[in-house]
């Protein structure tokens, strides 16, 4: 795997991005390892941004490019009825009263490019409207980002209204972004926290493996 | 024996004048810029003072009088009637999205999309009518079906007046002469407020409002993505947009302050603060425009009032090129050692006592605050006291330690 998508991800170079997929897509590489090289840019501009060396515009220009690329491979990711597609559903979503959504978009592509079916439920999210989406699509995974701390109040007020309709039990919670740790799980009472999206891939397919529910 | 009105009026504008014009004074003026705190100190809602102009402008006055500052800021609550009338959707205010007590919250999104350049650089107040305003206020919104006024001329008139016929049009004309009638009302009792503070004795701080260049198409055109996207993928486009906004930025700086009676004009600065661009999209982008609309009013006799929102450190070498003892920085967040490094002696710098401080510190607190600032930024002269932003929520003994403090401790010696 060559570093040529990385690289102009990492340096906002947007035609050459696009050209690059474009080309590895007629090549045959798979809508996952794109995604991961994306990834992979996409967290070199983060830590560029935190070095100092990279401002907030660069980081929106960088968001800007990875959904230009998305509308490209989309048509790509695993479809039902294919081998990688598993067509476990995960309601995606920024928690109420947060509206940074470059975490949550990453995490939401990596899954679908994984064979996930994701109901991606945007910002600012209430915590009825996660009730409602899993009682409509069934869905036992719920993934919630949330990088303010005075909106961490919301997720637990998720939490309790799980308990409230009896829906608890069924579903698994994976919150991540930025202030998220342990503490914030201990008090929310979800059941997973991380602040790394391959991590959160990771604890997606064990749910998926341990309880292998949620499928069409 | 008190000194009456008139002369404490004189005293104070003289005082203001020296400070900008960086002349020994007798002390530090301490000028507070109140937002919703006189509300609420005087039991108020925003909603009731949105909604009712002699409250808000009572509230206003009796703070004044009461905490005795330099200089008075008129009510800065804007009229709730008149934004329902429009039903206007770049604010959220209390009964609109927001609680009772609560400020207003700003609505951002791409009121102009990224391929209404050509639109807007071709025939602006075309654009502002039949697209603008129908996004930005939902009662305009019928202002779509109306065609483009260059094709008034002979026949063409009857058909172009013949579009403000239909219903949906009516609506709109007659929400806008409503609405009109709302903001006259109000733009008077702001105006009544004015001259009963100078009778008091008390000058106002700001005259007119203005914005820099890039925050008008940044802030209620293009918002924060979309502008700074632009900044990539089309900086040829949003260049020619600014050239065209900076001359009206003049001319509507130097209107409202003629109108107001007063050369203080306040620019309010958001998209260029420290992190949010490069430096070289700072200078590319931000400055040179906002340079050129400060240097146009210098040349007219006005004063501007940098009002800068955020961290704004790493601008401070740009800043210093401009006349010596024309302009006003406020700054929310810098580092005042190098501010007055960098500053002292070209501009008088006023802002930074941190507004969470006033809420939930003490008068203690805020006096050793205060003490450091006027130890800093107070010598030599040219330094006004203020909070960091606007004030909302702060305790009444906080403001009142941070008044009476700087009138004892920010004489000259
Ligand atoms: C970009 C940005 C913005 C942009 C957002 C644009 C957008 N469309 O998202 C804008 C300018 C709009 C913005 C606004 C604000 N912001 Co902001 N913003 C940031 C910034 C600089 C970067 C965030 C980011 O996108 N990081 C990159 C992504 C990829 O990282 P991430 O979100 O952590 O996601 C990763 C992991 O956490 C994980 N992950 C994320 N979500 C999920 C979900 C699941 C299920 C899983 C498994 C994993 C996972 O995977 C991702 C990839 O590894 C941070 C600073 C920082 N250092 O984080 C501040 C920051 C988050 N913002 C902050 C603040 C305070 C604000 C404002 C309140 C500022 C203001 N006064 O207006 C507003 C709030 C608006 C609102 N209502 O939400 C604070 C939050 C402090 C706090 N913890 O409470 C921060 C930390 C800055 C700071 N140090 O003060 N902001």
């Amino acid at each position: 795997m060559s570093n040529d998508l990385i690289d102009a991800i990492a340096n906002l170079e947007e035609d050459k991005a696009i050209a690059i997929v474009r080309k590895k897509i007629e090549d045959g590489e798979t809508a996952f390892d794109i995604v991961e090289q994306c990834r992979k840019g996409v967290e070199i501009v983060g830590k560029r941004y935190s070095e100092g060396k990279y401002y907030l515009s660069d980081l929106i220009m960088s968001e800007a490019i990875l959904k230009e690329v998305m509308t490209i491979i989309e048509p790509h990711f695993p479809k039902n009825g294919t081998e990688s597609y598993n067509g476990i559903k995960v309601i995606m979503g920024t928690i109420e009263g947060d509206i940074h959504d470059l975490g949550k978009n990453i995490v939401t592509y990596l899954l679908r490019s994984s064979g996930y079916c994701v109901y991606d439920l945007g910002v600012d999210v209430p915590p009825e409207k996660f009730i409602e989406t899993i009682k409509q699509t069934g869905a036992k995974i719920v993934g919630v980002c949330v990088l303010l701390n005075f909106c961490i109040g919301y997720v637990k007020e998720l939490v309790d209204l799980l308990e409230e309709t009896g829906l608890r039990e069924k579903v698994t919670i994976v919150v991540g972004g930025y202030p998220v740790d342990e503490q914030v799980k201990e008090y929310t009472g979800v059941d997973y926290v991380t602040n790394d999206a391959v991590r959160g891939l990771e604890i997606f397919d064990q749910i998926t493996a341990l309880c292998g529910n949620g499928h069409d | 024996m008190r000194k009456q009105p008139e002369e404490l009026y004189a005293e104070r504008v003289k005082r203001f004048k020296d400070t900008i014009e960086l002349k020994e004074t007798d002390r530090v003026v301490v000028a507070p810029l109140f937002q919703f705190f006189p509300v609420f100190h005087a039991g108020y809602t925003v909603k009731d003072v949105m909604y009712d102009f002699s409250k808000a402008y009572n509230a206003a006055k009796e703070t004044i009088l009461e905490f005795d500052p330099d200089m008075c800021i008129g009510p800065l609550a804007y009229p709730g009637k008149a934004l329902e009338l429009l039903k206007y959707k770049l604010l959220k205010w209390p009964g609109h999205g927001v609680k009772d007590d609560k400020s207003y919250q700003f609505v951002e999104d791409e009121y102009m999309r990224s391929d209404d350049y050509d639109h807007f650089l071709d025939d602006p107040s075309d654009f502002m009518f039949r697209k603008y305003l129908p996004r930005v206020c939902g009662a305009l919104e019928p202002l779509t079906m109306t065609t483009s006024a260059h094709d008034a001329t002979w026949l063409g008139l009857f058909s172009y007046v013949a579009m403000f016929g239909q219903p949906g049009v009516i609506n709109a004309l007659e929400a806008l002469t409503k609405a009109g009638q709302e903001f006259l009302a109000w733009y008077g009792s702001l105006g009544k407020f004015n001259m009963e503070m100078k009778e008091l004795g008390y000058p106002n701080m700001v005259g007119g409002f203005a914005f820099a260049p890039f925050d008008v198409i940044g802030d209620t055109m293009r918002g924060t993505t979309g502008i700074m996207l632009d900044m990539y993928r089309q900086p040829d486009k949003l260049l020619k947009a600014i050239e065209k906004v900076t001359p009206w930025t003049i001319e509507t700086a130097i209107n409202s302050a003629k109108a107001a009676g007063n050369p203080v004009v306040m620019f309010a600065l958001h998209k260029g603060a420290d992190g949010f661009l490069s430096p070289e999209q700072y200078e590319t982008f931000y400055w040179p425009s906002l340079k050129k609309v400060m240097l146009a009013l210098i040349d007219e006799g006005l004063v501007p009032f940098i009002y800068s929102e955020g961290e704004y450190t790493t601008r401070l070498e740009l800043l210093a090129d401009v006349p010596k003892g024309k302009v006003i920085y406020h700054f929310e967040r810098v580092d005042i050692y190098k501010a007055k490094e960098i500053l002292g002696g070209i501009a008088c710098l006023t802002g930074n006592v941190p507004n969470n401080l006033l809420y939930t510190g003490t008068p203690e607190d805020v006096k050793d605050y205060c003490r450091e600032l006027i130890d800093v930024w107070g010598k030599g002269g040219g330094f006004i006291l203020d909070a960091a932003a606007v004030i909302d929520e702060a305790k009444a003994e906080n403001i009142k330690a941070m008044i009476d403090f700087t009138k004892e401790y920010g004489v000259y010696k």
